[in-house]
């Protein structure tokens, strides 16, 4: 069915242009979307066995740490549409699933008994977590691995209310997957491919060409409000994402010295420890009344991108982070959770409701996902990690290995690798689990027995 | 960033930020951040 697009007016052309240059130097980038790869198609996915049950691998995937990366509401991002002009017809959602995998994003299932391409199949999962249904909504909306609806909650540093928010938990980028034959394999715990950066420039494009393309505003405020709202509700929607739209450039340009340095982070790519550090140590001080100093001196740009660590058995390390700069794992998951914005208030003691360092991060939730990963003790017998396990070689999907050049790299890997990286876990010599790589039992940390990444003097 | 001190100890570099009085968080101390020497382990 064609339908005829009315043109825009003279006024609202200017804005609209003044708008998306505003909103595009958020991002960065040119005025249309970034240019996106085409996935590879599938014909079938599989998840591998890694010792997680499908209930257990569903809530870890979509269940919220209390962070709201997504600078809009939950109701906002799954009622945008993609930022592309079509002469016939609406433009499709932006998260639209065979959009957002063009962003490396892994597709997910509404429940965790749907079938077809987007459901988990049959594995055999063993180790599973309970959860209560009444703190885990799911994934109603089908969003992609790692994105969690944060119930709405009250702000801890201004005590307003807010509605349902989205945020990214630990699988967004810590979930693998490759396309090898037509089947789409996918690795939990795995480095994630995502483009992070390019997602965001699209975010507020959306929002940019919501509010200023004829129609679209409409469409969105239906899905938003409901098809019945009133034109008050409708202006008051309006208001809010002129707002939004307004203040995210000014944010960016009061920011863009202390960042300026950044490089592209990419696919597969995030400093995450630089992004974090300007969450906490600047916007999060942003409200902070005379904090005697200015919050843009602990800017610092993203120019340190790595790639996206594995989690398996990382419980288990004494220390974590690329620069080793965190033990507890439980403070390293809640820095984590800040660093995806959860909010979390450091402005002067005075209200008793809000208390200094009160915060929306879930820590029931951040320690069940952690138990997730670890799993029981590993040295006790059977030794072995226990938790979340780095998958083996899936023979059915890949092939068989010639057991000749298995044994060559296992020889290579102990003469250059192991000093290093110590002995693998499943070597045949069963050194990894000789006890002067481990630290003491009982010393006084989460964990009782720590796996170390250096031998100390 | 990490860097090596003459005594071979590694240091962690962290980024430099300041934080308000009221958090109460002590000033660092110069022997943050130092961790025991890193080598590898011969096998």
């Amino acid at each position: 069915m064609s339908r005829s697009i009315p043109l825009p007016s003279r006024a609202d052309a200017i804005r609209l242009s003044g708008v998306l240059a505003a909103a595009l130097l958020v991002a960065g980038c040119s005025l249309l979307p970034p240019a996106l790869p085409e996935r590879e198609p599938a014909e079938k996915t599989v998840w591998l066995d890694q010792n997680w049950s499908n209930d257990a691998r569903f809530w870890f995937h979509h269940a919220t740490q209390g962070t709201s990366t997504i600078p809009v509401p939950y109701a906002w991002l799954v009622a945008l549409e993609q930022p592309t002009i079509r002469l016939f017809g609406d433009p499709p959602l932006l998260m639209d699933p065979d959009y957002t995998a063009r962003f490396g994003f892994i597709s997910s299932p509404r429940t965790v008994d749907a079938g077809g391409t987007q459901g988990y199949g049959a594995t055999t999962g063993r180790f599973t977590v309970p959860y209560d249904p009444a703190r885990f909504p799911g994934n109603p909306d089908g969003l992609p691995v790692g994105f969690a609806r944060t119930p709405g909650y009250d702000d801890p540093t201004t005590g307003v209310r807010l509605p349902d928010q989205v945020g990214l938990n630990c699988a967004a980028c810590h979930t693998g997957q490759f396309t090898y034959r037509g089947t789409n394999v996918r690795v939990d715990g795995a480095p994630a491919t995502t483009d992070l950066g390019s997602f965001r420039t699209v975010l507020g494009l959306s929002l940019a060409y919501t509010r200023y393309v004829p129609g679209r505003f409409g469409r969105f405020a239906d899905r938003v409000l409901g098809p019945d709202h009133s034109p008050a509700e409708a202006a008051a929607l309006e208001k809010k994402l002129d707002d939004l739209l307004e203040q995210g450039p000014r944010v960016v340009q009061q920011m863009s010295a202390g960042l300026e340095g950044s490089v592209e982070e990419g696919f597969t790519r995030l400093d995450a420890l630089n992004r974090i550090g300007t969450q906490v140590f600047y916007a999060d001080l942003i409200g902070v009344d005379d904090p005697g100093f200015d919050p843009i001196t602990n800017l610092h740009p993203n120019n340190a991108p790595v790639n996206y660590p594995a989690t398996w058995s990382t419980t288990w390390f004494d220390w974590v982070q690329y620069d080793a700069s965190i033990r507890r794992p439980m403070v390293r998951n809640a820095g984590e959770a800040l660093g995806v914005s959860a909010k979390v208030n450091l402005t002067r003691p005075g209200v008793p409701s809000r208390p200094l360092y009160g915060s929306s991060v879930q820590f029931e939730e951040i320690f069940q996902m952690e138990e997730l990963i670890a799993g029981p003790n590993p040295l006790a017998e059977p030794k072995g990690f226990k938790g979340l396990a780095s998958p083996s070689w899936p023979q059915e999907l890949l092939g068989t290995p010639d057991p000749a050049r298995v044994e060559r790299g296992r020889a290579l890997y102990r003469q250059n690798c192991s000093g290093c990286h110590r002995p693998a876990p499943n070597d045949p010599s069963g050194r990894f689990w000789d006890p002067s790589f481990w630290s003491t039992p009982n010393a006084p940390d989460f964990r009782t027995t720590r796996f170390r990444s250096f031998r100390w003097p | 960033m990490i860097g090596t001190d003459p005594a071979q100890a590694t240091v962690l570099k962290t980024r430099t930020v300041r934080l308000p009085s009221h958090l109460g968080i002590p000033e660092p101390t110069a022997t943050d951040g130092v961790l025991a020497p890193a080598r590898p382990v011969p096998l």
